[in-house]
């Protein structure tokens, strides 16, 4: 009788055990992505803890470190402080070279180098006004800068050499010291280039508070600039374009999104050929209009309008454009770079930082990206870009003698000046991963494929429209299951 | 391998269009008597002028576009009874095959009454014929010196999906919002709600409600680069059919003898595929467009499986066979139209232009306008006897029309003239009048038969107009099972036909109808009519939904034998149990 009711009972127990395994058994389930987004630590209220009169940003800085001992030292390590970052290996030679703002051209306000008291007021960091700037020593861990990256007054304003403008009220920003939001980032990355919506085409001041229309991640989701630039020992992931030989910490659409995520087979083919940011950033500059040409040339007319978007007389002429489609290319992730003092050719437009890869490069993605165009001084004998002082005494600004601001411009950065200029064209690449819009804003088929024109298949290396002609590895080796994409 | 193939040929097909526009010959416009126009100043003649290179006689002897046409109903709205007079015209090439024809110019001569000039007129936009206050001349600054048109001043190319929307509906590719034409012009647009556009939805300028969160195109193979041509392609075009193949022995996988591109191009098809008549059609007796491709319903669920494989996609659905055995590609993947179509036509009174009085569904007010919010309808999911034999449930638009007949055993129509020659002038009937009382009735009949019209009546009937284009991605098909089977799912869902009936009369369904229209017409107490549709007539149970007595009879037996079998298989033990109680032997340990 009780062997009888024991294996009753054990089949009971076997055929519940066998429903569980199928109702709890499987594949994992699916997390959506914002599951992957780590939860920041709780926040701890500082207003208690900074007490006394702070007289400068040392002053806060060492009042921080004193329950963050090493958290000056971290941001030392980092580019933040160093702008220095990128070693990079100079052309024909074996020398390495660690670049960065610090050293390197661009076409925007040129070089930071001849006018770094003024470029420094993005300077995480106190007093950098010249060359002698210490940013190794222990004695400098006081000029680190907690505050650009961690007030949350919104009064904190930084002036030059990066010191805290006349009248910030440290206190109050010491005791409002938070996780960095999209405004602490903005502050700087926002304004690149000399004002918003400069420089970057898809970081401007309406990425402070956007609308889910401006940027589907910050909008709808609410996201802070760190939740994706994952942050570690003040470390902060993220680069535009890698030129150098460090490897840098990416960010990833993966690191949230699935490598597949369409449920469309077409479209989920694409992911191996195409950036997710082709498809989810259609437009950059969406409301703020962002500088799409710089010409020093016609800097220091005398009488012309004046308009901050088409004419300065310190800057020279502008274009700029709004809620425009980007320009594409191949992109690997690395970027040749125009090296300070490199030779030029100036009978072609210089590409300071072209993307690397190409369609027989696997590793390479199309990509959006803003193509800034400049057209600026060059050295006629030594054949390479010029690093003319803007700012500051003797500076163009204030003297408008491009002769003698380069004169005083090649001090800082070692060049030759032979005393002669010209003038060429430049293009700056700016990788585009903001502004991101949700599928039902994407680019459709239609935009690149058939009659639509946002791609140059040609330009690109495709014999013609992929659709039709297969994809790159159907061209290349003649099978692959990608080449009906 | 046989696929492979397919796509190389397809790909060079393609690009061969792509190009074709470029690579056409000159061509020298001749009129009916193969003389150059520049010469006679007589009408083209298109069937002379592609003859130089095309079998003009053959094209037209196997095209259903050539030869005639509706004038006054394009979109095949009007009564079956009697359709409007279809003129007979010359195959005009250039409407389909330029690339700027001029259908307004072309349209406006046939109404004049000059067909003879319609291949002319379709060629104003190009700058060859100018219409003048003498008629259509041909500017000889227009032409080169020896009077041959070069290539790209006609751009004469495979036919793009924007010149089948000239006569079959709206095609819309650009980049600016589209903007709904509703017209009885747009005739698949118009019988049925069809937009051909890649364009989302939600960035269309149509006054849509919900808008915002129709991020769908309006077709998805607009937006995957299909034209009209990728399926209704010509009857024997190399790239896209194998006559041959239909014949092929078992031991072939791929038949590589097609005709080549030379031969196709001398005599192509013009039988599209998807028309009954074209040779793609003959080829695949299970009605599919693309030879004997076969499919996950044996080749017998329409033309969608000529190029999917649905087998594949619908892993997740439960008793896949089932549904695809029951319901057309269209059931679920058309789930709704967000334009409007064509839902009353009342011919009773007479309008101006002879028009009837249209009234649209998916619009409010019934009547298109730019400040009516566009609703879109659902369409009504009705049994179609498809080419294998089986019948499927397929979207479908009910158009309902109510006309004055007259005669006895074998009525016929009054014609809108006769209408307004009893009644007066258009402008009596006014746009919104309706005759929705005893005495209005009385009052026209009595003038109908002081016109000589004998025994006027008003009779109505029910057309019900195929969905195929408009279709869904499939994120935005039906997905959920209770859309069907659930008591009080779409499939009896009521199919609203008219807010008032003329006469009081109710429609019936039309002759000759696709649909199995097995559901019944219901007036209701306000004058309103809607369609109720009945599923039991085509033999159509669907779990959940369906009440058949039979089965529910079936289930109740199966359920009481089971439970009868059990008891008595239970008492049975019981009984035996009791019984050998007694007669077990005492053990020792018992």
């Amino acid at each position: 009788m009780w062997i009888r009711l024991i294996v009753i009972l054990g089949a009971v127990a076997a055929l519940l055990g066998a429903c569980a395994v199928l109702l709890l058994g499987g594949p994992p389930p699916v997390l959506p992505p914002r599951a992957h987004v780590p939860k920041p630590p709780p926040h701890t209220d500082h207003a208690k803890l900074m007490s006394g009169k702070f007289t400068d940003g040392p002053s806060v800085t060492l009042a921080c470190l004193k329950c963050h001992p090493k958290a000056a030292e971290e941001v030392m390590h980092t580019s933040h402080w160093t702008w220095a970052a990128q070693k990079v290996k100079l052309p024909k030679s074996d020398k390495v070279v660690a670049v960065g703002k610090i050293n390197l051209v661009n076409n925007f306000c040129i070089h930071a180098g001849p006018n770094i008291e003024k470029c420094s007021s993005c300077h995480a960091g106190y007093g950098w006004r010249d060359g002698s700037f210490d940013f190794t020593s222990k004695e400098s861990r006081k000029n680190v800068d907690c505050l650009i990256c961690h007030d949350q007054t919104g009064g904190y304003r930084k002036g030059n050499a990066g010191n805290p403008e006349e009248g910030v009220d440290l206190l109050a920003s010491a005791k409002s010291v938070a996780r960095p939001t999209r405004k602490n980032c903005g502050v700087c990355h926002f304004q690149g280039g000399g004002g918003d919506a400069v420089k970057h085409g898809d970081l401007d001041g309406t990425m402070a508070f956007p609308k889910e229309r401006i940027d589907v991640h910050m909008g709808r989701e609410g996201m802070q600039c760190v939740d994706c630039h994952r942050t570690r020992d003040h470390r902060i992931a993220g680069c535009g374009m890698e030129y150098g030989i460090d490897k840098m910490q990416w960010v990833h659409c993966t690191d949230c999104h699935a490598e597949k995520p369409h449920r469309d087979a077409r479209l989920d083919a694409h992911t191996a050929s195409v950036a997710c940011q082709t498809c989810h950033i259609p437009r950059m500059a969406i409301d703020a209009p962002t500088k799409m040409r710089w010409d020093w040339s016609e800097a220091g007319q005398e009488g012309r309008k004046e308009d901050p978007h088409e004419y300065l007389k310190i800057k020279g002429s502008f274009q700029y454009a709004q809620n425009i489609r980007p320009s594409y290319a191949w992109f690997n992730g690395r970027g040749q770079r125009y090296l300070t003092g490199q030779k030029i050719d100036p009978t072609s437009v210089v590409t300071i930082n072209k993307p690397e890869g190409d369609i027989s490069d696997p590793t390479a993605k199309i990509w959006p990206f803003k193509i800034h165009r400049g057209k600026q001084i060059y050295d006629t004998t030594y054949q390479y870009l010029l690093t003319p002082r803007t700012w500051g005494p003797g500076g163009y600004w204030t003297e408008f003698d491009w002769d003698k601001a380069c004169r005083l411009g090649v001090q800082a950065t070692g060049l030759e000046y032979s005393g002669h200029y010209g003038w060429v064209e430049t293009a700056m690449y700016w990788p585009l991963s903001h502004m991101v819009q949700p599928k039902e804003k994407a680019l459709q088929c239609t935009d690149c494929h058939g009659s639509g024109k946002a791609l140059d298949w040609q330009q690109l290396g495709y014999p013609g429209d992929p659709a039709f002609f297969g994809g790159r590895r159907t061209i290349s080796s003649g099978s692959d299951k990608e080449g009906s994409r | 391998m046989n696929a492979r193939r397919f796509l190389l040929a397809l790909a060079a097909i393609l690009a061969a269009a792509a190009t074709a526009r470029a690579a056409h010959p000159t061509v020298t416009l001749l009129d009916e008597d193969r003389k150059s126009v520049l010469e006679t100043g007589r009408p083209v003649s298109a069937t002379q002028t592609c003859a130089h290179c095309h079998d003009t006689e053959f094209i037209a002897q196997h095209s259903t576009h050539a030869g005639a046409l509706c004038l006054a109903d394009p979109a095949g709205l009007a009564p079956a009874s009697e359709r409007p007079q279809r003129q007979s015209v010359s195959m005009n090439c250039f409407l389909c095959h330029i690339a700027a024809p001029d259908n307004e110019a072309r349209l406006a001569e046939l109404w004049a009454g000059r067909a003879e000039w319609a291949a002319t007129a379709t060629l104003a936009k190009t700058g060859l014929a100018r219409h003048t206050d003498e008629g259509w001349t041909y500017p000889r600054d227009a032409f080169p010196a020896d009077g041959r048109v070069k290539a790209g001043t006609l751009s004469l190319a495979p036919p793009k999906s924007e010149q089948c929307g000239l006569c079959h509906g709206q095609v819309y590719r650009g980049e600016s919002p589209l903007e709904l034409k509703l017209s009885l012009g747009q005739s698949s647009t118009a019988a049925k709600g069809e937009v051909f556009s890649p364009q989302r939805i939600s960035a269309s300028a149509a006054n849509i409600a919900g808008k915002e969160g129709l991020s769908r195109p309006w077709d998805v193979h607009a937006e995957r680069l299909l034209e009209c041509a990728s399926c209704h392609y010509a009857g024997n075009n190399p790239a896209m059919t194998a006559p041959a193949a239909a014949a092929a022995p078992e031991h072939l996988t791929f038949e590589p003898r097609r005709l080549s591109i030379r031969e196709f191009l001398k005599r192509p098809d013009h039988r599209l595929a998807g028309d009954p008549a074209s040779p793609a059609a003959a080829h695949c007796p299970g009605g599919s467009m693309r030879g004997p491709a076969g499919g996950p319903a044996g080749g017998g669920a329409g033309s969608c499986v000529d190029c999917h494989n649905a087998s594949a996609t619908h892993g997740w659905l439960p008793y896949r066979e089932a549904h695809f055995a029951r319901l057309s590609c269209e059931a679920c993947h058309i789930p709704q139209s967000y334009a409007p179509a064509v839902a009353e036509m009342d011919w009773t009174l007479p309008r101006a232009g002879d028009e009837p009085r249209v009234v649209w569904r998916g619009i409010d007010g019934g009547h298109p306008s730019a400040t009516a919010t566009v609703r879109g309808f659902r369409p009504a999911l009705l049994p179609r006897k498809d080419s294998d034999g089986q019948m499927r449930l397929a979207p479908y638009n009910l158009v309902a029309q109510w006309y004055w007949t007259a005669g006895g055993k074998s009525p016929q129509r009054v014609s809108m003239a006769t209408l307004r020659k009893a009644l007066g002038k258009a402008e009596e009937g006014g746009n919104e009048a309706i005759l929705d009382a005893p005495e209005k009735i009385e009052a026209v009949k009595q003038r109908l038969a002081a016109a000589g019209v004998e025994s006027p009546r008003i009779e109505a009937e029910l057309q019900a107009r195929a969905i195929h284009h408009g279709v869904a991605p499939a994120k935005w098909a039906t997905r959920r099972c209770e859309t069907c089977h659930a008591a009080d799912s779409r499939l009896s869902e009521p199919f609203v036909l008219a807010a008032h009936m003329p006469g009081g009369v109710a429609p019936k369904n039309a002759v000759g109808s696709p649909a199995a229209m097995g559901g019944r017409v219901v007036a209701l107490r306000d004058g309103s009519a809607r369609y109720e549709p009945n599923l039991d007539g085509a033999s159509i149970y669907v779990l959940g939904h369906s009440r058949w007595w039979w089965v529910d009879l079936l289930g109740g037996v199966a359920v009481a034998a089971v439970i009868g079998v059990a008891a008595v298989h239970a008492g049975a033990r019981i009984v035996c149990r009791r019984k050998c109680r007694g007669q077990e032997p005492k053990g020792e340990n018992s």
